[in-house]
């Protein structure tokens, strides 16, 4: 993977939330709330914004007549945070060989 | 900052594995399901009244899904139902699909020979065995999320150290190769000498050989030093594709030779467990360059770093 920030993960919890989902083919709202730690309406926001750069797809369900939301890691999503992670790995052993 | 950041995703890929573990009740509906797929022809004939296979079979499939989809609405998560895409699961992988299907098929055999008694003993051994590689599937998948391993990242070798690299580039002794070639055929060959040509009871007699196989595995990674072949797939991640066919070669091997021999096409049975057993040992040296390139990949990363 070759080493790339991404401001996008930099913000709020969307690092976690992206962190979350890699491991998982999809996960529901709820998961993800819980998970992170955050407010609904926090994740709601963090989820459209990365939905919008395509990094996230966003599925709907109901089971009966509670409604169920989904989200899923796209692979530009999971190439990107892939490559954000080796960029912060980089820097920790940069910082690490500096001391 | 930034290791707050790795903290994060750790914590994150942890949970994920943590909730991922599988309910008890999963685990109760998974072997039921399990046994009435095997075990289809017997339950079908204890069954009173006129009971086809798949009468039994059908519902146990119904099973699997019906368990699987229960464990998404409770987990709020989907792990990815193609097991191949979690590295360290793709060995047991195999097994499941491979023990599944042989067992499958030689119960129905059993059956239709009358050996009701040896048909159910294979019934409960296969099961049993299909059970323990899902345990083992499981736990690979969570080992991976836990690690951030998945079938979409590029991989380098894991956890290998320059010693075990440098073991696993080192020729394999001559007396592998032979005892190797001499297992497969074991294997194959079962199916020709065995209960099958006998009495027409087929997919019974290559587990001797399968475990001589096992056992020549064990000896030559214990006097190399280098890793356990259940962690191959997993340490060597090139091993993958040459370990599949060689998967596929041996249960296809079985199956061919077992078949043939039971309709007594000798010649023919002969000339597949044959051609089997080349592309067999074909396939093992495949895995054995994917290793070497694998650890020479390891050495030259670890000079990097």
């Amino acid at each position: 993977v070759t080493p790339g920030r991404d401001p996008l993960f930099e913000v709020g919890p969307r690092l976690a939330i992206c962190a979350l989902l890699q491991g998982a083919r999809w996960a529901d709202f709820a998961t993800v709330r819980d998970a992170v730690g955050a407010g609904d309406s926090v994740i709601s926001k963090h989820t459209r914004t990365l939905e919008e750069a395509g990094y996230v797809e966003v599925r709907k369900g109901a089971v009966g007549r509670r409604a169920r939301t989904w989200f899923r890691l796209t692979d530009t999503g999971r190439a990107a945070f892939e490559a954000h992670l080796a960029w912060l790995n980089s820097l920790t052993g940069a910082l690490r060989a500096g001391e | 900052m930034e290791q707050d950041a790795l903290a994060q995703v750790h914590a994150q890929r942890a949970a994920l594995a943590e909730r991922a573990r599988l309910p008890w009740w999963f685990w109760v509906l998974f072997a039921l399901a399990t046994l009435g797929l095997v075990g289809g022809p017997v339950i079908s004939q204890l069954l009173p009244g006129d009971v086809t296979t798949y009468a039994v079979q059908w519902p146990a499939i119904a099973v699997y899904a019906l368990a699987e989809r229960l464990v998404r609405w409770s987990q709020g998560i989907s792990l990815s139902t193609r097991m191949f895409e979690y590295p360290s699961s793709r060995i047991a992988g195999i097994v499941f699909l491979v023990v599944a299907v042989i067992g499958i098929i030689g119960v129905l055999g059993l059956q239709r020979s009358g050996l009701l008694v040896a048909a159910v003993v294979v019934v409960l051994v296969v099961s049993a065995v299909m059970v323990g590689a899902m345990v083992v599937i499981q736990r690979g998948m969570r080992e991976d999320i836990r690690g951030g391993r998945w079938a979409g990242t590029p991989e380098v070798p894991s956890g290998l150290g320059p010693e075990a690299a440098a073991a696993a580039r080192a020729d394999l002794p001559v007396w592998f190769w032979v005892l190797f070639t001499v297992a497969v055929l074991v294997t194959l060959g079962g199916e020709l000498s065995g209960p099958t040509a006998n009495i027409g009871l087929p997919f019974v007699a290559f587990w001797p050989g399968l475990l001589l196989l096992c056992l020549v595995e064990a000896l030559v990674r214990r006097a190399q030093g280098t890793p356990p072949s259940s962690r191959l797939a997993r340490d060597f991640p090139s091993t993958r594709r040459p370990l599949l066919t060689l998967g596929i070669v041996l249960a296809l091997g079985i199956v061919g030779t077992g078949v043939l021999a039971q309709h007594h096409q000798m010649p023919i049975a002969i000339l597949v467990a044959f051609v089997a057993t080349v592309f067999a040992v074909r396939s093992r040296v495949a895995v054995r360059h994917a290793v070497r390139a694998d650890a020479a990949a390891a050495a030259v990363n670890g000079r990097a770093a």
